[in-house]
């Protein structure tokens, strides 16, 4: 695993560091601090990086720029700030868990076991998707998402409006982030509760979903039983 | 005429100008049924030469006619003899009781009606000792026998020894007429300088008081004053009937009001000087000519024309210049200067000063004492945003959580420094504590507070931050936390890719102005960087105007080295 920590003072990046290393251990394929907001930029882009830990408040600019783009990006981003009053915000755009300042150890490694988790904590889900296109950036809400649906490392994102949407994450990467009504039916699959309108048996023990637009998305055999308990 | 009755200042004047309104219309010592009362006038005087023998038949060619070609001198002392004549033209009422009012005469005198002696003030001597004063207050009642139709004489003989250095006739006039009636026109003179004196009691004490409680408002003590004068003026009016008063107590009230005339053309302008917040020199001009009018262009019989002329026109030239400045009450006190013109213009101007100035400078005192209020309220609302904002910016929760996470990381780094950075920590908040109330805290303990923060960055940016100081004089004070707001700023914006810092500060002195340097040697872009016009300038300037209003100057740029900053407090 490759981390990036952005925080401004070396002295607090190099004890996160410090502790990062302990958690993971072997896992580390390379750990990396940055001190400037300039210096991070050029980091990500230039760079490969699977999990970025960010302090929103970087000499005294505003983090949360870096942080819509960071978003958009196949990582995942876990802030780490005395800011706690952006928590809510930051979750809303899309990062994976806010540690308030002081930290500690247990509090870090929760985050990193977040990473594999099936779907975010109540209230610190996802309400829009960053996405980029070209050199900007693009905020979608979720409600205005059908489904998603897995392309290699990418997700297409299928809107209400017809138009399908590349997202820089893998379906694992965006599992963790999505709300508690988002259920994986498929192995490349994603769909909102209430988007269903009806579940049908296509006889032979497979099954579709049918979507409240129309559109039939497959099953996979084992997702069968939790779609039957949500008796939709 | 015109001029007793600039004399007879106050509400005397008042009285008697009424008194004279209403008398009827036929020429002078005419006395007719339908008369209420009239001033005796035509008289004419000749020396007494046997004050001690019954009045003689005096020839006609020794009698001098009594007007402004008198040569004073020879008639203001000694036994004199004055007499007009008096014609009743119809039956009088019998059952209507007459009286002979003489106002202000001195010493002694007898009256005598048709050459029958009718009345006795005192004691008519030939010499100082001999002769003794009469009541302040006097009336000798005419029979109804006396008041038959057709022509009559009132003869006065007078003796007067006291030197008063003036002259008396100024001040004299003899009343005939209704006695309940003139006796009630005297008593309404009393009642008003009773309600007066009771009325400006009030302002005096409160003012009095204000001035006391807040020291530095010499406007109050000026008004307070003001109110004393007239208070004076009053009771000056008020001593005959409270006290056993005799004759003479008239030269008293001459220079009681003499003194009065010149308080009020000085106290007034200062008062509006101060009122108008112009320089308090203007008030030692005023003061200097006022007294140098006084005594070379004035003499007994002109002083209070040109002296209220002279207070009118000091006035109305201040109050204009305050219009034309545009300071507040200007217009409402000019329009008290207009009531004052029309009130000199009917021969009452100081009495109308007195009355108009009072009430429209209780006016305006009152709402400049609203609006200072106000802006008491508004400065110490701005003072307590100020101290909120240095504690809000210095004790924000997102630097000292910052600052704690700091400590923990070097708790498990290097303990001694994590004991170190807690140590700066509870310095710089202890100092904050002491300073966040004060508007001037000494340079030295500002200077120990950046120390502290310096300290504090140090260990939590991992580098090396200091200040040196140049010239620093320890006894100069400063607004708390000027000094560190520009060490802050600098350190938050120049410091990105630095791990050590050096901050100057030189003092430069001369015999007008201090003046602030600080130098630092950061990196700067000017993008991100506001310098004199950012938040942290806000405070500064806030700070700065609040201390030193209009006397300061603040710029704050980046320069070849990294960033200036230059505050200018001029004395």
């Amino acid at each position: 695993m490759r981390v990036l920590i952005v925080e401004d003072e070396r002295p607090t990046a190099e004890d996160i560091k410090h502790l990062v290393e302990q958690i993971l251990n072997q896992e580390i394929s390379l750990i990396h601090i940055e001190t400037t907001l300039a210096g991070a930029q050029f980091y990500i882009n230039e760079k490969q990086v699977d999990v970025l830990l960010l302090d929103l408040n970087l000499h005294s600019k505003d983090g949360f720029n870096l942080l819509k783009q960071v978003v958009s990006k196949s990582f995942h981003t876990i802030i780490i700030s005395a800011n706690i009053n952006r928590a809510i915000e930051a979750f809303e755009y899309g990062v994976l868990d806010f540690i308030p300042k002081p930290y500690n150890i247990e509090r870090l490694k929760a985050a990193f076991q977040r990473l594999q988790s099936s779907h975010a904590l109540d209230g610190q889900a996802i309400k829009y998707l960053s996405v980029k296109k070209g050199s900007e950036i693009k905020i979608i809400p979720l409600e205005e998402i059908k489904y998603f649906k897995s392309a290699n490392i990418y997700i297409e994102l299928h809107l209400q409006d017809e138009r399908v949407v590349i997202y820089d994450k893998s379906i694992k990467q965006l599992i963790p982030l999505l709300p508690q009504n988002y259920y994986r039916i498929h192995k490349s699959y994603i769909v909102n509760k209430d988007n269903i309108d009806s579940f049908q048996s296509l006889g032979g023990g497979k099954y579709r979903v049918v979507l409240k637009s129309g559109e039939c998305l497959p099953v996979s055999r084992h997702k069968i039983n939790l779609l039957k308990n949500l008796a939709v | 005429m015109r001029l007793r009755l600039a004399i007879q200042l106050s509400i005397i004047l008042l009285l008697i100008t009424w008194v004279e309104l209403v008398a009827n219309e036929l020429p002078s010592n005419v006395l007719t049924s339908g008369s209420k009362s009239i001033i005796l006038s035509g008289w004419q005087i000749t020396k007494d030469k046997n004050p001690d023998k019954p009045l003689p038949d005096i020839s006609n060619t020794s009698w001098k006619k009594f007007n402004d070609a008198i040569d004073n001198r020879n008639y203001t002392m000694g036994n004199l003899i004055i007499q007009a004549k008096i014609k009743i033209v119809d039956s009088l009422d019998k059952n209507t009781l007459y009286s002979i009012f003489p106002f202000n005469l001195v010493t002694a005198y007898e009256i005598y009606w048709d050459g029958i002696r009718v009345g006795r003030n005192g004691k008519i001597g030939s010499s100082k000792s001999e002769e003794e004063s009469g009541d302040f207050e006097f009336n000798t009642k005419l029979s109804s026998r006396l008041l038959t139709r057709g022509n009559h004489t009132i003869t006065v003989r007078l003796s007067n020894f006291n030197d008063y250095n003036s002259w008396k006739w100024f001040y004299g006039y003899i009343v005939i007429g209704k006695y309940e009636l003139v006796l009630k026109k005297t008593f309404q003179l009393y009642y008003r300088s009773f309600f007066i004196a009771g009325i400006l009691f009030i302002p005096f004490l409160f003012n009095l008081f204000l001035y006391i409680a807040r020291k530095q408002k010499l406007e109050h003590l000026l008004f307070s004053l003001i109110c004393l004068v007239v208070i004076l003026d009053s009771v000056t009016n008020l001593i005959p009937i409270l006290f056993d008063t005799r004759t003479t107590f008239v030269y008293l009230q001459y220079y009681s009001y003499q003194l009065i005339t010149l308080l009020f053309t000085i106290l007034f302008p200062a008062f509006f000087v101060y009122l108008f917040s112009f320089s308090k020199k203007i008030i030692w001009i005023i003061a200097v000519t006022n007294i140098l009018i006084l005594l070379f262009f004035t003499n007994v019989s002109n002083i209070f024309t040109i002296m209220s002329l002279d207070l009118l026109l000091i006035s109305s030239l201040i109050t204009l210049l305050a219009i034309y400045k545009l300071r507040s009450e200007g217009v409402i006190i000019f329009i008290g200067i207009l009531a004052s013109w029309a009130a000199y213009y009917f021969n009452i101007a100081f009495a109308g000063f007195a009355t108009t100035m009072v009430i429209c400078t209780s006016f305006s005192t009152a709402r400049q004492f609203a609006r200072n209020e106000i802006e008491e309220k508004e400065a110490q609302l701005k003072s307590s945003r100020l101290e909120n904002e240095l504690l809000k910016k210095n004790i924000n929760p997102h630097f000292v959580l910052n600052t704690l996470t700091s400590i923990i990381v070097w708790l498990r780094k290097d303990s001694a420094s994590a004991i170190k950075l807690i140590e700066a920590l509870a310095e710089e908040f202890r100092m904050i504590n002491q300073v966040s109330a004060l508007k001037l805290i000494p340079i030295a303990q500002e200077i120990e507070l950046c120390k502290a923060h310096l300290k504090i960055m140090s260990y939590r940016k991992g580098a090396d931050y200091n200040i040196e100081t140049i010239d620093l004089d320890e006894k100069d004070t400063i607004p708390p936390m000027i000094i560190h707001t520009l060490v802050e700023n600098g350190l938050t914006h120049g410091y990105e890719k630095k791990t050590s810092g050096l901050f100057n500060l030189q003092t430069i002195k001369n015999s007008n102005s201090i003046k602030y340097i600080l130098k630092n040697d950061g990196d700067f872009n000017l993008e991100d960087t506001k310098g004199s016009t950012g938040f942290g300038a806000k405070y500064i300037k806030s700070r700065l105007e609040e201390s030193y209003p209009g006397k300061w100057n603040f710029v704050s740029n980046k320069a070849e080295f990294g960033w200036e900053s230059i505050i200018e407090i001029r004395k």
